[in-house]
């Protein structure tokens, strides 16, 4: 049976220690190495070549994101698992660019990290599952763009106003700017979304990108 | 006969010797013009010796003479036998005879000469004068001419007189010269007076209210003078007068308009002066005397006398006026205003004007004018002036005011607007002081607490799986892993409402991105962001603090009012603005009713405040229907 080699960098002593008991319960599982901060985890990295490195991600003196993108350039090989007390995709996005593995939340760890190292090991990639549902829906909203809408549906006034809308005026500026009243603005705006089956202000910015509207 | 002629010798004896006496000449000559007789003053008359001319032929003897002019009436006589009467002159005597021829009883002529020059000579002066008189009298149209006998009965009443007192000449002539008198002189007796005192004086002034023959009355005025002759016998009158009524009448109305003069001058408390030049005396009228304070005084007065009354601080003023005007030769006139002291000591103000008069040749003789007390006027005017300067003094002391007021405004407003500066400063300071503060206790939750709990919960776990517990232990293991878990997912709730750790780990997009999804997904509304191409590593602490606290007002807002389906958040950036935008489809609001009702409710003030904090500002449009949109904008040039 393969021994994963396994390297903790958290800037926390009692999280290492809980960690290192957790891990080293584990039979196929061994902590290598450890280190309290980003700069020391990746030199140290480079000397014991761990499998995995156990990533927190608020660390002093190069945090984990920057830890995760210096690893992976310097060894390649070496399979990053972020451990992150943030619940949000965005730290997870970052991490995932930098080259990281999975992304396991640091109150889920005790549940979830064995299965995470067991899966980052056998060269896959572990999410924890509430952040990778978000990443889900927020790369479908980006994918579900009505592309095929033409616009030779709106009328020129209504392609006029979405374009204003779409530059960021207010209905009032736009009124003002094509000698209208707000009412008017309003009823062209919602004709339009309509037409275009836009639902939403980010729609109809979407829409103006796409029809080269925007610079 | 010769008896006879011897009487007759003596009888011419007697009557030659008469004869001779008398100085009238007499001469006879018979039939032949042979002179038989001449008296003395015949020998006188003509020059010639009795025993030259005696015996001789007259007309021969005369022939050449004065007497030889008359040859024609001798002739006439002798011839006609008839008495002839001639005057005659005598050049070369100068004599003037009255010449009678007698035709005697000898068949030749008696010639008598009576000396009459003297007479002549009045005849002809009172012929000259009549003369004139008469032409007077046709001349004097416009004068009345009356000759009055001594009684006054008139004699003579010229054209003048007709046309002036209506009566004719016929009428008058005869008439007693008081039927021209009026009623009340001729009762006085008036006439009778007046050619008395011609009499006696010889004349009589003339100038009186006479009537005419309609009744009217007219103002004679002339002279009445006395005729008298050699003998400086009284023989009448000659009246002589013009009608002056229309003089008359301008003289009372020069009267009348002086007397209104008089009378408006003293109205006015106007004097009249004036100034000799040559004497340097003045000279007042009793108004004048009057303004002041002085009793009248006819008397002329020396120059210094006007000037001792003059106030002495105003005689230089007034003696150098007086002076201008004398010398300069443009403006003749002068005005000077100048204090009187009164002799009770009381003061008097007093304006005198004038003008300088010249005589023919130019050269200034005096001075004339009037002064008026002005004194009234003068207190009126410091009244006035006072009431004036008062009121000057009172603006001035208000516009002061006003000035101070307004520099206290203006310092107000600064402090003000420094004291807003100093506050927005403050507040900007705490806030980040408080953000400082969260984000402290933020890591601190994390970083301590939070680890501490995962350390736990992995001890726990360890625990767990490590030893050989019953089915109790076991549970109660679990248990304890589930209180941590909820624990530190609570802290982690805790450290992320007080500051997200995103903003400052990936900046404000990210921040805002996830701050929009974990919205969404508790509020259970879909959301949508775009950030375009905007880069948040420029954008300083305090803004990205400020706009990720007001997005998150504004969600909150959404949850609490909108009953929205969608909410769109998007970041642009514009030129140097950073646009971002919160819109909903919700239920949207008046702004009109929301800007008084809904302001504080909404925290759009605390909103409004935040952005303006960091020099950016905060809109809201929305209508009822048509879902709410907040724009902000916030400069980011430097």
């Amino acid at each position: 049976m393969k021994i994963v080699r396994i390297f903790l960098a958290d800037d926390h002593a009692v999280v290492r220690e809980g960690l290192k008991t957790l891990i080293n319960a584990q039979p196929d599982m061994e902590v290598v190495g450890e280190a309290a901060d980003g700069h020391s985890a990746v030199h140290a990295t480079g000397t014991c070549q761990p499998d995995i490195v156990i990533m927190d991600i608020s660390m002093p003196r190069l945090n984990g994101i920057q830890a995760t993108a210096e690893l992976k350039r310097t060894s390649p090989h070496v399979k990053v698992l972020a451990l992150s007390v943030h619940e949000d995709t965005s730290y997870l996005q970052e991490l995932m660019h930098a080259g990281a593995s999975g992304y396991v939340l640091k109150r889920a760890a005790a549940d979830a990290l064995i299965q995470a190292v067991r899966t980052v090991a056998a060269g896959g990639v572990y999410l924890d599952p509430p952040l990778a549902t978000r990443m889900v829906n927020r790369m479908s909203e980006s994918a579900m763009l009505p592309n095929n809408a033409p616009t030779a549906m709106l009328s020129e006034r209504e392609a006029d106003v979405l374009r204003l809308i779409a530059q960021g005026y207010s209905n009032k500026e736009i009124a003002t700017q094509l000698n209208l009243s707000i009412k008017t603005v309003e009823t062209y705006k919602t004709r339009a979304m309509e037409k275009l089956h836009l639902g939403s202000r980010v729609g109809i910015v979407r829409y103006a990108v796409r029809q080269g509207w925007l610079h | 006969m010769h008896a006879d002629e011897s009487y007759d010798r003596e009888q011419m004896q007697q009557t030659s010797s008469i004869l001779e006496s008398i100085p009238d000449a007499y001469l006879s000559v018979d039939q032949d013009w042979c002179c038989v007789y001449l008296n003395q003053a015949m020998e006188h008359l003509t020059h010639m010796r009795r025993e030259n001319v005696l015996g001789r032929d007259v007309r021969e003897l005369f022939a050449g003479t004065d007497v030889a002019r008359y040859q024609s009436f001798y002739e006439q006589a002798m011839n006609q036998r008839a008495t002839v009467t001639f005057e005659s002159f005598y050049p070369s005597r100068g004599i003037w005879a009255e010449v009678r021829i007698f035709p005697n009883e000898n068949g030749g002529i008696t010639i008598y000469h009576r000396d009459i020059t003297a007479q002549r000579q009045t005849e002809q002066k009172l012929r000259r004068s009549e003369e004139l008189f008469r032409l007077l009298n046709e001349n004097l149209h416009d004068h009345a001419l009356m000759m009055l006998d001594a009684g006054g009965n008139v004699i003579d009443w010229n054209v003048g007189a007709e046309r002036m007192f209506g009566f004719s000449s016929d009428e008058m002539l005869g008439q007693n010269i008081r039927r021209i008198f009026t009623p009340e002189d001729q009762a006085a007796r008036v006439s009778e007076q007046e050619l008395q005192t011609a009499a006696t004086a010889g004349r009589a002034g003339d100038d009186r209210w006479q009537q005419r023959r309609d009744g009217s009355r007219l103002w004679a005025s002339g002279s009445t003078t006395p005729l008298r002759d050699e003998q400086h016998q009284l023989h009448g009158f000659v009246k002589l007068v013009r009608d002056n009524t229309q003089r008359m009448q301008m003289t009372a109305a020069l009267e009348l308009s002086e007397e209104r003069l008089r009378t408006a001058l003293k109205a006015a408390a106007m004097g009249t002066w004036s100034m000799d030049l040559t004497t340097r005396t003045l000279q007042w009228d009793a108004q004048h005397y009057r303004l002041l304070g002085l009793s009248h005084d006819a008397r002329v007065q020396p120059l210094a006398f006007f000037f001792q009354h003059v106030h002495p601080a105003d005689r230089e003023q007034v003696q150098k006026i007086i002076e201008h005007a004398l010398q300069d030769e443009t403006s003749n006139t002068f005005r000077v205003e100048y204090r009187v002291i009164w002799p009770d000591g009381s003061v008097h103000w007093l304006a005198s004007e004038g003008s300088v008069q010249h005589d023919e040749t130019g050269q200034p003789t005096n001075l004339i004018g009037v002064s008026t007390d002005i004194t009234e006027r003068k207190r009126t005017e410091a009244a006035l002036q006072q009431y004036r300067d008062e009121l000057e003094q009172r603006v001035a002391e208000r516009t002061t005011e006003l000035a101070q007021v307004n520099r206290d405004l203006q310092t107000e407003i600064i402090e003000r607007q420094h004291a807003e500066d100093t506050r927005r400063d403050l507040m900007l300071q705490l806030m980040t002081l408080q953000e400082n503060e969260r984000h402290r206790i933020a890591r601190e939750l994390h970083d301590h607490m939070g680890q501490q709990l995962v350390a736990l919960s992995l001890r726990l776990k360890a625990l767990e799986d490590s030893f050989h517990t019953s089915e109790g232990t076991l549970a109660s293991i679990k248990r304890l892993r589930g209180m941590a878990d909820e624990l530190s997912q609570e802290i982690h709730r805790l450290a992320l409402d007080l500051r997200p750790p995103a903003l400052d780990d990936l900046g404000l997009l990210r921040a805002m991105q996830t701050l929009v999804e974990q919205w969404g997904e508790q509020a259970q509304v879909a959301t949508d962001f775009h950030s375009g191409s905007v880069d948040d590593s420029h954008i300083p602490p305090p803004v990205t603090t400020a706009i990720y606290r007001v997005v998150q007002e504004a969600l909150t807002n959404v949850v609490k009012h909108a009953h929205a389906r969608h909410v769109s958040l998007i970041v642009e950036e514009d030129d140097d603005n950073l646009v971002v935008i919160v819109e909903d489809d919700g239920i949207g609001v008046d702004t009109d009713i929301m800007q008084t009702r809904h302001t504080n409710q909404m925290g759009l003030q605390s909103m409004q405040e935040r952005i303006a904090m960091i020099g950016g500002t905060l809109t809201i449009e929305s209508s009822p229907g048509n879902g709410t949109t907040v724009f902000v904008r916030v400069s980011l040039a430097q």
